[in-house]
């Protein structure tokens, strides 16, 4: 056994050797054996004939010699270094071949990278597989953020959660080290860091006492913020800093690579921009005792660790049962119950639908690639039918024919993915540059191991794909059959049929992935088209946070602001100016339950739920919102308890009255009641999302809920930049210390919202055209061949007097057939994948006939021009010269 | 008498006994083989050269080129150690199937 793997081994580094003394050896053996028949009297040159004449047994005595030697690594190179040679002489069959494979099994691993780390990569962290998100679910609102006391009371009941930890967003304010900063942050519970395995790189994570307000002034930074803020000072520990005008003393640096979701993946509902990053500064949750509601107050992440052994569903069903007594009335009224899923689940929720598409498509494109070039290679080998039938007839086998099919369409896939892989590498870091931020986990995206390794088996499976395609058309054609030249025209058949099959099955593919490509597009189409109630041209804002000590006092913040718009007003160039604290489309806005005067109460709830936006005078003309009834705001309502509420609000809370006059408060009642008095009607807002219905708005003066946050909001003459710095110097002349966020265009946030579609559409767009191209193609080569064989029936045809657009129309039926028969497969196929892909769609119904038919009638078109060029050829055939030539 | 088609096995056992007389190469192996059976057997170099590229991966015989009496280069073939116990062993075995072989035919 040994010896043998050391001779084989041998044999494999010194191959060439073995070759050269195996020919020396048989040339030895040829020279004695015809000096022996000389030595018997045989004529020399008689005797090196009968010598010769045993050359055809010398091929196979090498082979023979060469089977008993060879390994698998042999035969396998011997037939990959045929297979490239073979190759090497036909260029333009690798060229194409080859770039299809290329692009096809780059977009693959490109598109597998963001999908892997989106959909599959465990989480980062310790015992990911038992990590779950809890959120509480409300019959008309679905997912909720979770309430601190109900989160209080499972932590301690339940026997399904090891532990239970809190998040809550809050972002601070940094000064006295350089510029003022705003910083995404957030609250968190001290079990968090232990649960998730985080340990600090210095210091130490938070302590159960420091979870208690007014024992809290402790701080953990991120690695980010201590390199960029503190020069990577190792001697931070024990340094104080300022958050929000409040000292916190710095206890640990989280470590490098901590790869923490961005707060908006966690956070049940959609966060504002300002508050959705991956948090930089960690601070103990201390709830306060507002926040111990049971009724309200639903702000919370909360993430837990399941036991050991228990699933989601178990712990949830659990947490249902625990629901209804910490809150009988709100499980009755609101059908209050939890929903509990894996971590991961909730993170890549937003994304996982369109990203499971993406990789859909990519995935059809591929095997439209592979049949394209399974198509061809069964072209390329049946132009080799009389090699292949030569070779044959000199004893090679069947089995070792078929090898070499098989191989050839693995090596073809082989170099195809490694061309690939490089385009997968520029692809992603395109895709990357294109992608949408919100996209789960992008910075974790990257051709790693586990992309090579996907790639690998997709570049194998290609192969295998075009290999065995081709393998089974050489077995049911068979070599012997091939050489007799009496069964060609069968043999075209059949050859003709399959790939003509093959090229339906690509149209069918193609139907899909275009029927996708369509839905999205006119999704998209929809969504531009949607009325959002404001205008974005030539407007600019920029955010102001007032979260400072000395704006503790709401009045304070009302005077600083006022003071900036005053000034801002005088600003030329600046047709309009105003100030809200939430924009439309960043995030969700803050959600009151109203209590209407003269209706009786009724839980927190059950009561009209509206957006609480705050509005100074001139922002419904600086965002462009019409006001349809009574008046806006004026300067002299800045402490008066009036609202203007949108249309949606008027209609539903007051149906069939006039709301002008009417009442309502916020609950619930502390101190005084004071009731609001609607003044006005304005349009509605699309501010969830342009795509959800817009939500009932209240708005209020800025002094009435005077939010720590201020978004200013100005329309410009021009597109100019003058008035920004304008405007920033107005604020920092008022006050230096104030964080201020760069200036945005109201259509980039606008713009923003929509990335995530504006993206599938752009990929699903290219894929689509990808597919198209190379149905075309593998359209094209069908055609092509009928007409190449046909060529001595068509010249007949024509030379018996048919005119040439019946020619023309014969030909163009050999596209049309497979195209057809692809789409009457494709079309319904797509209707399936439409209504699985609902979720994703906008105002456009799965069988949307416009899309049905914008698809088939493209790739009829598209079928018909693939033929044009043979059907041209066709037409052009002299009868006499392809009569003569056969 | 069987020209080509000997038996699966026996021509390695052949090829095993007359190497034992001496070193040699495939040519003289095969012209022994001839000699010694009384142009009876004769092993085709289809099936010559295999065998004894098969014998040598399993260590029956070792090979080295060599220049021959005419300054040819030429593979000489020696039986190993490993290849005399498989011939004595083989040897047996085939001598108790000939045996075997006789009985039944001679019975006849």
């Amino acid at each position: 056994m040994l010896v043998s793997l050391i001779a084989r081994l041998r044999g494999l580094v010194t191959r060439r050797n073995v070759e050269r003394e195996l020919d020396e050896e048989l040339a030895f053996h040829l020279e004695q054996e015809t000096a022996a028949s000389v030595a018997r009297g045989m004529a020399p040159d008689e005797a090196r004939r009968v010598a010769l004449g045993t050359l055809g047994g010398l091929t196979q005595t090498v082979e023979g010699v060469r089977d008993v030697r060879a390994t698998w690594v042999d035969s396998v190179w011997r037939d990959v270094r045929f297979a490239v040679r073979g190759l090497r002489r036909d260029p333009a069959y690798a060229s194409v071949t080859l770039l299809t494979l290329a692009v096809a099994i780059g977009a693959n691993a490109a598109i597998f990278g963001i999908a892997d780390a989106a959909l599959f990569k465990p989480l980062p962290f310790e015992h990911a597989d038992r990590l779950v998100a809890v959120r509480e679910t409300a019959e008309e609102h679905g997912l909720i953020p979770v309430n601190a006391m109900h989160a209080r009371e499972w932590r301690r009941l339940s026997q399904t959660l090891e532990s239970i930890a809190l998040i809550g967003t809050a972002p601070l304010n940094l000064t006295g080290v350089g510029d003022p900063e705003r910083l995404p942050a957030a609250r968190v519970s001290p079990e968090l860091f232990p649960m998730l395995g985080i340990r600090p790189q210095l210091g130490r994570t938070f302590r159960e006492d420091e979870n208690v307000h007014g024992q809290d002034g402790v701080v953990l930074i991120s690695d980010g913020l201590w390199r960029r803020r503190f020069g990577a000072d190792p001697d931070i520990i024990g340094r104080t800093v300022t958050l929000n005008g409040t000292a916190r003393n710095v206890v640990g640096v989280l470590p490098a690579d901590l790869e923490f979701p961005s707060l908006a993946h966690l956070y049940a509902i959609p966060l504002p921009a300002g508050l959705a990053e991956r948090p930089e500064v960690w601070i103990p949750l201390a709830p306060m005792e507002m926040e111990f509601r049971p009724d309200g107050a639903f702000n919370f992440i909360c993430v837990a660790l399941l036991k050991p052994g228990f699933t989601p569903e178990q712990a949830e069903a659990e947490l249902d049962g625990l629901e209804a007594g910490i809150a009988p009335e709100l499980t009755q009224t609101l059908k209050l119950a939890t929903s509990v899923v894996p971590l991961r689940t909730q993170v890549v929720s937003g994304s996982a639908a369109g990203i499971t598409l993406l990789f859909g498509a990519v995935g059809v494109v591929l095997l439209i690639a592979a049949v394209n070039v399974a198509s061809l290679s069964i072209a390329r080998l049946s132009a080799r039918r009389q090699e292949l039938a030569m070779k044959s007839a000199l004893g090679a086998s069947h089995a070792r024919l078929t090898r070499e099919v098989l191989t050839e369409g693995l090596v073809v896939a082989g170099l195809g993915g490694g061309l690939g892989v490089l385009l997968g590498v520029a692809g992603l870091r395109a895709m990357l540059a294109l992608a949408p931020g919100d996209v789960p986990r992008l910075s974790e995206a990257q051709i790693d191991g586990r992309v090579l390794l996907f790639t690998l088996g997709v570049t194998m499976l290609t192969g295998l794909v075009i290999g065995v395609l081709g393998a089974w058309r050489f077995s049911s054609v068979g070599a012997r059959e091939a050489a007799a030249t009496g069964t060609r025209t069968t043999a075209s058949g059949a050859h003709l049929r399959l790939r003509a099959g093959l090229v339906a099955a690509e149209v069918a593919l193609c139907a899909v992935c275009l029927v996708a490509c369509g839905l999205l597009l006119r999704s998209f189409g929809q969504l531009l088209d949607v009325n959002l109630g404001f205008e974005t041209a030539r407007v600019t804002t920029v955010d102001v946070a007032l979260t400072d000590d000395r704006y503790a006092d709401a009045g304070d913040r009302g005077v600083f602001v006022q003071r900036v718009l005053d000034r801002v007003g005088t600003v030329p160039g600046i047709e309009a100016a105003g100030a809200t604290h939430f924009l439309p489309l960043d995030g969700i806005a803050g959600t009151s339950g109203l209590i209407v005067e003269g209706r009786p109460d009724v839980p927190t709830l059950d009561r009209p739920l509206a957006r609480v936006r705050s509005a100074s005078p001139g922002l419904f003309a600086a965002m462009g919102i019409d006001l349809r009834k009574g008046r806006g705001f004026s300067p002299s309502d800045a402490d008066r308890a009036v609202a203007v509420i949108s249309e949606a609000a008027a209609n539903t809370i007051w149906a069939g009255e006039d709301a002008i006059g009417k009442r309502f408060r916020f609950g619930p009642a502390a101190g005084p009641v004071r009731w609001i008095e609607v003044v006005g009607v304005a349009g509605d807002v699309h501010s969830d999302a342009a795509d959800l219905p817009a939500p009932l708005t209240v708005y209020v003066p800025y002094a009435l809920e005077a939010f720590p946050t201020v978004s200013f909001v100005f329309r410009t003459q021009d597109e100019g930049t003058k008035t920004q710095a304008a405007v920033r110097d107005i604020v920092r002349s008022i006050d230096p210390d104030v964080p201020m966020s760069p200036f945005r265009r109201l259509q980039t946030i606008v713009d923003d919202a929509m990335a995530q579609r504006r993206f599938h559409v752009l990929v699903l767009a290219t894929f689509a055209a990808t597919a198209v191209a190379l149905v075309v193609i593998g359209l094209y080569g069908v055609v092509s061949y009928a007409v190449s064989q046909r060529t001595r029936e068509i010249a007949v045809r024509l030379a018996i007097g048919a005119a040439p657009g019946a020619v023309r129309r014969m030909v163009v039926w050999h596209a049309l057939r497979p195209t057809l028969l692809g789409l009457a497969i494709g079309v319904p196929a797509a209707l399936v994948v439409a209504v699985v892909m609902r979720s994703l769609l906008f105002e456009v119904m799965p069988y949307d006939l416009m899309t049905v038919s914008g698809v088939a009638g493209l790739l009829l078109a598209a079928s018909v021009a693939s033929a044009w060029l043979p059907a041209r050829r066709a037409c052009a055939v002299e009868p006499s010269r392809a009569l003569r030539a056969e | 008498v069987p020209k080509n088609d000997l038996l699966q096995g026996t021509l390695d056992l052949l090829l095993l006994r007359i190497l034992t007389l001496g070193p040699n190469h495939g040519w003289g192996i095969g012209n022994r083989l001839r000699q010694m059976s009384g142009e009876g057997l004769n092993a085709s170099q289809g099936s010559l050269y295999p065998a004894l590229h098969r014998l040598e991966l399993r260590g029956d015989v070792r090979s080295t080129m060599q220049a021959s009496e005419n300054n040819r280069k030429a593979r000489i073939y020696t039986i190993t150690p490993a290849g005399r116990r498989r011939l004595q062993a083989e040897q047996k075995s085939w001598e108790q199937f000939a045996l075997s072989m006789r009985r039944v035919l001679g019975s006849d």
